[in-house]
């Protein structure tokens, strides 16, 4: 494939969106090439996307009803086999990841997934990317082309929006999929309106909390705090404690919050691999040797059965 | 109904060592089933003990997964038999290769009627290999799998998507990447054990599968470290938990995070 | 030689892990110890997952296994859950009784009841005046046409009231020999007659025991196990492997207070140092794993000879003399390292030290060990 200098984007989320076209204005500002956003909605979308700094649009029309997002597979591998851009870059969602990996068997590559930084060593590309279970770190080098990666939210900052983009919108035919799924329903899950990545302030209950009840306690604290109630993975898988959705970690909500406090939270990698970017870390722990306490930033040493109401009274204390 | 769940047998993420300069070992890391994998092979065996069929496993990988303890373990979970292509021109393997050696050998099995799939493999966790054998295989494929009903030449799925759960029916053959949630794996009983020993294993080669070509590395793996530790005030705060609590959030004011 | 296990046995015993910790975990184990409760939830999994059914015929639900692997479960359910070990242990001498003696009708009631998440029969030996001195024993077995009427009393009787059955013994007061005039009976525990009386204990507060008063309870003559008369051999035959299952238990609670000790004294900081750091406490560390290990190669060995139908009529006495006091000196030991916080009731090693003691007196006291194996030493030594 004799490839072209851009670099395609394409998520689902306009705000994930905003934030690929800074990392592909990144990658554009070495390889030399556009970045280019692909839209699937209104046009209105196509020209929001043309202020948040993409250079150019690929617009392909809205969807069609009772299709799905992942339909545009096959259109995206038609347009990128014509117009060879440099790479492809996915919103690390879970339809965007559907798209990145079967993009990547029909284009004959393999996705880089979840990207947290690209690097050029000279001409090479690099890709930065966590592995077991976020206790190593690994580098990968594509060898084939184009390169097709996923990034989640929050790895890269959104640009301010131009007032006056100058970007053009062009559009791709549209190839239809060779098979289709009936949409037979969709329900919002209640709980799931809860954006953790977006969470200035983040209280994260670890396997010191002893009962489900006891759970009221932390709500209470990240009320005080303003904070979003998050937790680790066993409190959501193992015990059923609470959401998924609410639960950091390797397989879990990656969070950068203000500030992080784990009451009871031991602090293993698999965990601390979702935090670790968070400005403020305090943790609570009555074992002051727990991982948490020596990657915190303030640990309290204690019985978090009575810290935690003595940190909410002082909170409640300082509003008053 | 013909059910092919593939398994990732890899080592295990908890035994890594860090060495005082940073690099990684994984020579003393015992090797086990993917654990995203079990609540695949459970969701398979619950289709089957519902509509009957047959439910084969199915692992690729170096050499070193072709131990007869990882086989039984496999085995004791419940499939019928269990396809291994394990050559250490496999060691590594990218999502890519991964992908086309497994679709070569759901091929070969033949009539394959649903393909299930972990999350992700426990080790790299990338949730790519799914979706591209499902695309391979040419046939629909979707990931974040919570709940899936047979109905026929159909099956009814349900998608934990990151804010709503779509239910979505497609005709089979189809290939699901499941969630962790979708079933808690059954524990292997002794029954299952000693039964997982008189199992049949298809020990098959890359040339069984025809797949000399295509195993070129799409992604090479530069360098493996530990993450660097971000730098941290750690400041331990003792006393009672008022004196305690009051001084937190002094720094937390300070901070300019309360 | 050799020690490692085989794959079927490591399978198996993670297997167990997992489901400890899913079914089992301390978290639980220590609540239902702080309110005296059984585990009953935790005992209906090993059930569901096919624990209970090991070396139980085929034909009522079970699944071949050997004592080494009966061992290897006994000593990770003493690991994770001791109060698990210890029922599993006291059902092994009863269920082993059934498996043995038992018509197939009692066969099928009990260890299909068993395979299913029945607990296990309790076991009526103990009287007042009577312990391991049977010929003190006092209960009678009245035939009375198709029906047997029984009378006496029971104490000590482990998990009685909330068994189905206890394998109750008696005494035919016209024997000369008094070991050859004891039977054993499955006595139903909703008999009318039957009045229990639960005992305060040091330890196993998960594991109730109880004192029990029968006053013409009748049952049927069927319910008779084994042969008339014969229940005293009967009864001997399998205290070997409920020794060695009681063994094996306390292996695996010794080994989490070493466990315990030692992520402790990795942790704990006094005068700027860990108290792992001092050598008084490696002393102490070194102590109780060189006794864990002895432990575990006596209890493997006996196991190991009993696959291979060796009689292990005092090796299994000095093992569970051994294993029952350097059991009680490694959770003594870890109480000790762990300073006050071990005579805490929140922290689990406490609870090992209480549970711990009773192995030193259930299941044949120290001295009767002693009173087994000496003897047993001389007459070898006559021999040779």
């Amino acid at each position: 494939m004799t490839e072209n200098k851009d670099v395609w984007v394409y998520s689902e989320k306009p705000a994930l969106q905003a934030e690929l076209i800074a990392c592909a204005r990144q990658l554009t500002s070495h390889t030399g090439g556009q970045a280019i956003a692909v839209v699937l909605g209104p046009r209105s979308l196509a020209e929001q996307t043309l202020r948040q700094g993409a250079q150019r649009v690929i617009w392909l029309g809205e969807l069609a009803s009772g299709r799905l997002v992942e339909d545009l597979v096959p259109t995206l591998a038609a347009g990128v086999q014509a117009k060879t851009p440099f790479g492809l870059i996915i919103g690390a969602t879970i339809r965007g990841r559907a798209v990145a990996g079967r993009l990547a068997a029909r284009l004959g590559v393999a996705a880089l997934a979840d990207v947290l930084e690209f690097q050029w060593d000279g001409p090479a590309l690099l890709a930065r990317h966590m592995v077991f279970g976020g206790g190593a770190v690994r580098i990968d080098r594509p060898l084939a082309s184009p390169v097709i990666a996923t990034v989640g939210q929050g790895i890269f900052e959104a640009s301010a929006l131009q007032a006056q983009p100058n970007g053009e919108i062009e559009t791709l035919p549209w190839v239809e999929p060779p098979w289709q799924a009936a949409v037979i329903e969709r329900r919002s899950r209640a709980v799931s309106s809860v954006n953790l990545s977006a969470a200035k302030r983040v209280v994260c209950p670890g396997r010191g909390v002893a009962r489900q009840e006891d759970l009221s306690m932390i709500e209470e604290l990240a009320q005080a705090l303003s904070a979003e109630m998050a937790c680790t993975r066993p409190l959501a898988e193992g015990l059923g404690w609470l959401p998924r959705e609410r639960y950091i970690g390797i397989s879990g909500a990656m969070v950068k919050p203000d500030l992080y406090i784990g009451v009871g939270v031991s602090g293993q990698a698999q965990h601390t691999i979702g935090m670790s970017e968070s400005r403020v870390v305090v943790a609570i722990n009555k074992d002051r040797h727990a991982p948490l306490v020596s990657q915190s930033d303030y640990a309290v040493e204690g019985d978090l059965y009575q810290v935690v109401p003595a940190l909410i009274r002082a909170l409640k204390a300082r509003k008053a | 109904m013909k059910i092919v769940v593939c398994a990732k047998l890899a080592p295990d993420a908890s035994d890594i060592e860090i060495r005082s300069d940073g690099s990684i070992s994984l020579e003393r890391a015992e090797w086990r089933i993917g654990s995203f994998d079990l609540p695949a092979i459970e969701a398979a065996m619950r289709l089957k003990d519902a509509h009957g069929g047959s439910v084969t496993a199915l692992s690729v990988g170096p050499q070193r997964i072709n131990n007869s303890k990882l086989r039984k373990d496999l085995l004791s979970r419940g499939p019928d038999d269990l396809v291994l292509v394990a050559e250490d021109a496999l060691t590594g393997a990218d999502t890519a290769v991964t992908a086309r050696v497994l679709a070569a050998a759901v091929r070969k099995i033949g009539a394959v009627d649903l393909v299930l799939t972990g999350e992700g493999s426990a080790d790299l966790y990338f949730q790519q290999v799914g979706l591209q054998l499902g695309e391979l295989l040419e046939v629909p494929v979707f990931n974040a799998v919570s709940n899936i009903e047979a109905k026929g030449s159909q099956v009814r799925i349900e998608r934990s998507l990151e804010e709503e759960t779509e239910v979505l029916e497609l005709p089979l053959p189809a290939l699901l990447a499941v969630t962790t949630d979708i079933h808690t794996p059954r524990l292997p009983n002794m029954k299952e054990i000693l039964l997982a020993g008189k199992k049949p294993v298809y020990e098959w080669r890359l040339a069984d599968l025809e797949m000399e070509r295509g195993l070129e590395p799409r992604v090479e793996a530069v360098s493996l470290r530990a993450p660097r530790p971000v730098e941290r005030k750690r400041i331990l705060i003792e006393g009672s938990p008022e004196d305690a609590a009051q001084t937190l959030v002094g720094y937390l004011a300070k901070e300019g995070v309360v | 030689m050799d020690f490692r296990w085989t794959e079927e046995q490591e399978l198996l015993i993670q297997s167990l892990e997992e489901l400890l910790q899913r079914e089992a975990p301390e978290s639980l184990m220590a609540e239902l110890d702080a309110r005296h409760e059984f585990p009953f939830k935790s005992w209906q999994a090993l059930a569901d997952n096919g624990i209970l059914a090991l070396g139980i015929p085929e034909e009522y639900g079970g699944v071949p296994a050997d004592i080494t692997t009966l061992t290897l479960v006994c000593e990770t359910l003493g690991k994770y859950a001791l109060p698990l070990g210890i029922i599993y242990s006291l059902g092994i001498i009863t269920i082993r009784d059934i498996i043995q003696f038992g018509s197939d009708e009692i066969k099928a009631e009990v260890l299909g009841g068993f395979v299913r998440g029945d607990l296990p029969v309790a076991l009526g030996i103990t009287e007042p005046q009577a312990g391991s001195d049977a010929a003190a024993m006092k209960a009678t077995a009245q035939i009375d046409g198709d029906d047997v009427i029984l009378n006496g009393q029971k104490m000590y009787c482990t998990l009685s009231k909330i068994a189905k059955y206890i394998l109750f013994m008696t005494r035919d007061s016209q024997g000369a020999n008094p070991y050859a005039s004891i039977s054993m009976w499955l006595l139903p525990t909703d008999t009318p007659g039957l009045r229990f009386n639960i005992l305060n204990k040091v330890g196993w507060w998960t594991v109730p025991t109880y004192e029990v008063f029968i006053e013409n309870a009748r049952i049927p003559r069927k319910n008779l196990v084994g042969q008339f008369n014969s229940g005293w051999p009967q009864l001997m035959a399998n205290f070997e492997i409920e020794r060695l299952a009681l063994c094996a238990a306390s292996l695996g609670a010794a080994d989490a207070a070493l466990e315990d000790s030692l992520s402790y004294s990795n942790r704990r900081v006094q005068f700027g140092n860990t108290i792992g750091s001092y050598q008084a406490v490696q002393h102490i560390l070194t102590d109780m794993a060189i006794k864990i290990e002895n432990m575990r190669n006596y209890i493997y060995k006996v196991a190991w000879m009993m696959d291979q139908g060796q009689s292990v009529r005092h090796e299994h006495a000095m093992c569970k003399l051994y294993v029952a006091r350097a059991a009680c000196e490694v959770t003594d030991s870890a109480m000790q390292i762990m300073g006050g916080l071990g005579y805490m009731m929140d922290h689990r090693v406490q609870r090992l030290w209480r549970d711990i003691r009773l192995m030193r007196i259930g299941g044949g006291t120290d001295e009767i060990m002693y009173n087994i194996a000496g003897p047993q030493l001389l007459k070898h030594a006559r021999k040779g």
